[in-house]
């Protein structure tokens, strides 16, 4: 292309110029942009937007054109980036995984509400919420193998301690455990502050409801997808009157692979 | 010292009244349902000046020889009555819209509460707490 070289001069001023237009109105949000560049990219804008320099800027575009004309002819497609400078990653959208604590809470709380008033039998209710939590708790697990890269663990201890850091990661608090039995294998999960039940307050006819029980649930199920069989029961639960909400975990037997029936 | 608190709800049905001990309990429910009237007044007053973002706390609607009446209602029509002794001076107004708003805080709570459907009666023993500490603490 004949004029090739002050076309891509041209070509990047003004594209450039383009830019300002946009980081101006990521500079609202939390980028920015070196003061110089923009400075620069004014400039150059103000210079081409003049009246005197339009011209100038028109001949230089039918130049560009002539030469796109000119090799491109016989061409159906031509691909071209938008701008020479990658787009500003100031206006990230938030993490759209991230949701409001309160939120998650008027969730839970909805649902179990839901719950009580489809079955209105308390222990259906809870069978159905630890039910619930075991189905998460199969695919949590994948998740936080993937996020916490935790490692192998050795003995119960460290499923103990895995288990304290996928509830600092997954609902921001940090439980203390405790209470081992001399055999080494029960724990409890003592935690001080419940985030499921915020606000909630059971009321006198449903006083058997184990209300955060899906908690129980997700850790049976995310033990046994990684072949640990385990029981999960609630012993102490603050909406009860109690000081803390405590989980005791016990530990079963290992799982080992099954071979499908039908080949040896 | 406040007398008597109530939360009246949308369709001005009493939600939650409490009545301080060895006081009339009768007189001071239908004082707090007369102030319902002023606070109806008021509220048809300011929706009138257009533009005007409505202040919740609506001051004394009403005062007596032996009673103070004050109210407070928030966007959703529900409203709160505290009705204190009239010889009692020393609560100032900034006293009052402090109780107001912890009530308000309180009556959020509540709501929050999944077992607790709006409209119905607040049985809940924190909010019981919670209004006695409220009116000790003055």
């Amino acid at each position: 292309m004949p004029h090739v070289e002050i076309s891509i001069t041209c070509y990047a001023t003004l594209s450039t110029c383009e830019a300002p237009g946009d980081s101006g109105a990521v500079h609202g949000g939390s980028v920015y942009p070196d003061i110089e560049v923009v400075r620069g990219h004014v400039l150059a804008r103000n210079y081409s937007l003049l009246k005197e320099n339009q011209r100038k800027v028109l001949k230089v575009w039918c130049l560009i054109w002539q030469d796109f004309q000119v090799c491109c002819s016989g061409m159906s497609l031509l691909l071209t980036p938008t701008t020479l400078n990658p787009s500003p990653q100031g206006l990230r959208p938030a993490d759209p995984k991230k949701v409001s604590g309160e939120l998650f809470t008027l969730t839970y709380g909805s649902l179990v509400a839901q719950l009580l008033k489809d079955y209105e039998n308390v222990d259906d209710v809870n069978r159905q919420l630890e039910r619930m939590g075991y189905n998460i708790g199969m695919r949590l697990i994948e998740d936080f193998l993937a996020r916490a890269n935790p490692g192998r663990c050795y003995d119960l201890r460290d499923t103990a301690d895995k288990i304290q850091q996928a509830f600092k990661l997954y609902l921001g608090v940090s439980p203390s455990i405790g209470s081992w039995n001399p055999g080494g294998d029960e724990f409890s999960v003592v935690l001080e502050t419940n985030p499921l039940a915020e606000f909630v307050e059971l009321p006198d006819h449903c006083l058997g409801l184990r209300y955060s029980n899906i908690l129980a649930g997700i850790i049976r199920g995310a033990c046994e997808m990684v072949q640990m069989e385990v029981m999960a029961w609630f012993i102490a639960d603050q909406l009860k009157g109690d000081n803390v909400t405590e989980i005791r975990i016990k530990f079963v037997k290992r799982l080992e692979d099954a071979i499908p029936a039908g080949e040896d | 010292m406040a007398v008597c608190v109530a939360v009246i709800g949308k369709e001005n049905s009493p939600l939650y009244v409490w009545v301080g001990s060895g006081r009339e309990e009768l007189h001071l429910h239908y004082l707090a349902h007369t102030g319902l009237d002023v606070i109806q007044e008021k509220v048809a007053a300011v929706s009138k000046t257009p533009g005007d973002t409505r202040e919740l706390y609506l001051g004394l609607l009403y005062a007596s020889e032996e009673y103070k009446v004050f109210g407070y209602t928030t966007n959703t029509r529900v409203k709160f009555v505290i009705i204190t002794d009239a010889a009692n001076t020393t609560l100032r107004d900034n006293e009052i819209r402090m109780m107001f708003r912890r009530l308000h805080n309180m009556y959020t709570n509540v709501v929050c509460n999944p077992f607790y459907i709006p409209g119905e009666q607040i049985t809940s023993r924190e909010f019981d707490r919670g209004v006695a500490a409220l009116v000790a603490g003055n």
